[in-house]
């Protein structure tokens, strides 16, 4: 029954049934099958409402699509220019900080290359760089960002295994450098290559683009220092920053009209809403998995075929591959992570590793073939084939792989300002 | 059969109406009510004590608000490598088949839920303040009823391009 019964699912889920739905009736059939009242799957999915973390998921989301439809992108593009234009390959490296910045505060949900894309593309092709190179970097850069605060990923991270956010957040930051370190270092060597003209850093257009983003810089300063200093949690951090964008965006630069507000929150919300479901289903099905100790039963099935730790992680990283070439990064952190956190525990991997290993991973997924995300989404704003895409991501996911082996195999690279931070 | 189309078709455009007030609605006062919590805490050392269970319950109800809203959109989260490999009339079959099997989990959904705020009416636990818990949770069986009659109609219309082999 179990086994027939796996198979018409997972047959259900690859004809695209929603994954909220394959999780909801596995959770549904499982407690079935062990005697359990239905009603467990409600009393899980209701856990949603007593995880005061959560509150910060909608509120970036919205601030995010604000941002995206402001002249916000514009500003920070420009700023980054003035300061690192002078470099040689300085405007792809300026798209690869633009970008990653602007994932890290949007929340990683595709926006970045809807936002910045459009402003990047025709730009890096005028300064004479590869329309490959381009694609690829525009496609690949949406989704660096994942590894900082406040990006959704990290937080649902945060949320599934409860691991203490600022943790997290002092754990991504040099992992997060370091992707966009190697992919820089690409970019000025294709911006030596293609003998791209670089700009001359000059102290005016520093100060003029500086103050023309005036009442947004202090905003992710202010968020920033608030949370690294662990004087205000990352739902109120959330409530600021959601606040503070309304006023700017809508009172102060006027770029997005009060009438547009109504129309943002059902945008956002159509995204929260199809994660967060995701998130209640799976809730409910890992409390089956957990108390049916699968993940014991994995371990012990993994202790007695691999012994080292080292092993191990190569198989993580092999797996999460796979998985982040199949499912989208929500439903494989709700699903998947709880399995994995404890056996990885037992192989003595720091959760916060763990999950810059995690996310890194889902990362890289996002743009790789056949079904990541930012391939179609690419696609769609470039109105050039996914096919075309395929190719042009290949080199810069060649490198994020070989960060993704340096993050993996370097634990201290991801804990080192954590322990520094611990008492 | 014509009243009766209209009738239907004007109640679920009374219904998306009436959901996206609600939505707005609560969202704008999420957003004023949080920001107003951490401007208490930081400048007057205080706070509304119901406040931060009374935003962590209108999170949920945007949550399925939300997603009651990416069924109508069909916007949620799915794996989608097969189905596009079919024709056009495949397709829809296909979409009949998910659509219809969306709409029986979700059933099964409501049940669970209603079974659930049964449970939690006999004993009579407190949300916040004097609300008690079954009244807040009311929103999962009405969710899961709009996305069970989203995902109904969308299958009732799929099946029927799929045995007439166009869209009109």
């Amino acid at each position: 029954m179990m086994f027939f019964s796996s198979i018409v699912t997972v047959g259900l889920a690859l004809l695209g049934t929603p994954l909220f739905i394959i999780i909801s009736a596995s959770a549904l059939l499982s407690f079935h099958l062990v005697g359990y009242d239905s009603s467990i799957v409600t009393i899980e999915m209701y856990r949603m409402a007593n995880t005061p973390m959560l509150i910060a998921i909608p509120l970036f989301a919205f601030a995010g699509y604000i941002l995206a439809e402001s002249g916000a992108p514009n500003r920070l593009v420009r700023l980054s220019q003035a300061l690192l234009g002078w470099l040689p390959g300085g405007l792809a490296i300026v798209a690869l900080l633009a970008c990653t910045l602007f994932t890290a505060f949007t929340g990683a949900s595709g926006v970045t290359i809807i936002a910045l894309g459009g402003l990047l593309f025709p730009a890096l092709l005028s300064e004479k760089y590869s329309e490959k190179f381009s694609l690829g970097l525009l496609t690949t850069s949406g989704s660096l960002g994942l590894l900082l605060l406040p990006s959704l990923p990290l937080i649902l991270y945060g949320v599934v295994t409860k691991t203490d956010i600022d943790q997290l957040f002092r754990g991504g930051i040099v992992p997060c450098i370091l992707l966009v370190f190697l992919l820089s270092l690409f970019s000025v060597y294709k911006g030596l290559e293609a003998v791209v003209p670089s700009s001359r850093i000059t102290l005016r257009e520093v100060t003029n683009a500086i103050w023309a983003a005036k009442w947004e810089l202090p905003l992710p300063i202010v968020v920033l220092i608030g949370i690294y200093s662990g004087y205000i949690a990352i739902s109120e951090a959330a409530a600021i920053t959601a606040f503070c964008v309304i006023v700017v965006e809508v009172g102060i630069y006027r770029e997005v009209r009060l009438r547009d507000l109504p129309r943002l929150m059902q945008k956002s919300m159509v995204l929260v809403g199809g994660i967060l479901i995701i998130l209640g289903a799976a809730l409910a099905f890992t409390n089956y998995l957990i108390d049916a100790e699968v993940p014991m039963k994995i371990l012990d099935f993994l202790k007695a075929h691999i012994a080292s730790k080292l092993v191990f992680l190569i198989m993580l990283n092999i797996f999460l591959l796979l998985v982040g070439c199949m499912i989208d990064i929500f439903s494989a952190l709700f699903v998947v992570v709880p399995l994995i956190t404890p056996i990885a525990q037992a192989y003595g991997i720091h959760p916060v590793h763990l999950g810059i290993i995690f996310l890194t991973n889902l990362g890289i997924g996002y743009s790789t073939p056949p079904v990541g995300m930012n391939l179609f989404i690419a696609s769609f704003r470039f109105g050039r084939p996914v096919l075309k895409l395929y190719v042009a991501s290949l080199p810069f996911l060649a490198i994020l792989l070989f960060a993704l082996m340096i993050i993996t195999y370097v634990p201290s690279l991801s804990l080192f300002l954590v322990k520094m931070a611990a008492p | 059969m014509g009243g009766l189309r209209t009738f239907l078709k004007g109640s679920l455009w009374l219904f998306d109406k009436l959901e996206y007030l609600v939505l707005v609605f609560l969202f704008t006062i999420m957003v004023g009510l949080a920001f107003l919590q951490i401007v208490l805490r930081i400048f007057f050392a205080t706070g509304i004590l119901w406040g931060d269970p009374l935003l962590r319950h209108m999170l949920l109800w945007v949550a399925l608000l939300g997603a009651t809203m990416a069924t109508k959109e069909g916007k949620h989260i799915n794996i989608d490598v097969i189905s596009k490999l079919f024709p056009d009339r495949g397709q829809a079959a296909i979409q009949a088949l998910t659509d219809l099997f969306s709409a029986v989990i979700c059933v099964f959904l409501i049940q669970a839920s209603l079974k659930f705020i049964r449970d939690e009416f006999q004993a009579g636990a407190l949300a916040f303040l004097k609300v008690p818990t079954w009244t807040v949770t009311l929103i999962f069986p009405v969710a899961f009823g709009l996305i069970a009659l989203r995902f109904g109609i969308s299958s009732f219309r799929n099946g029927a391009m799929a045995i007439r082999g166009s869209a009109r």
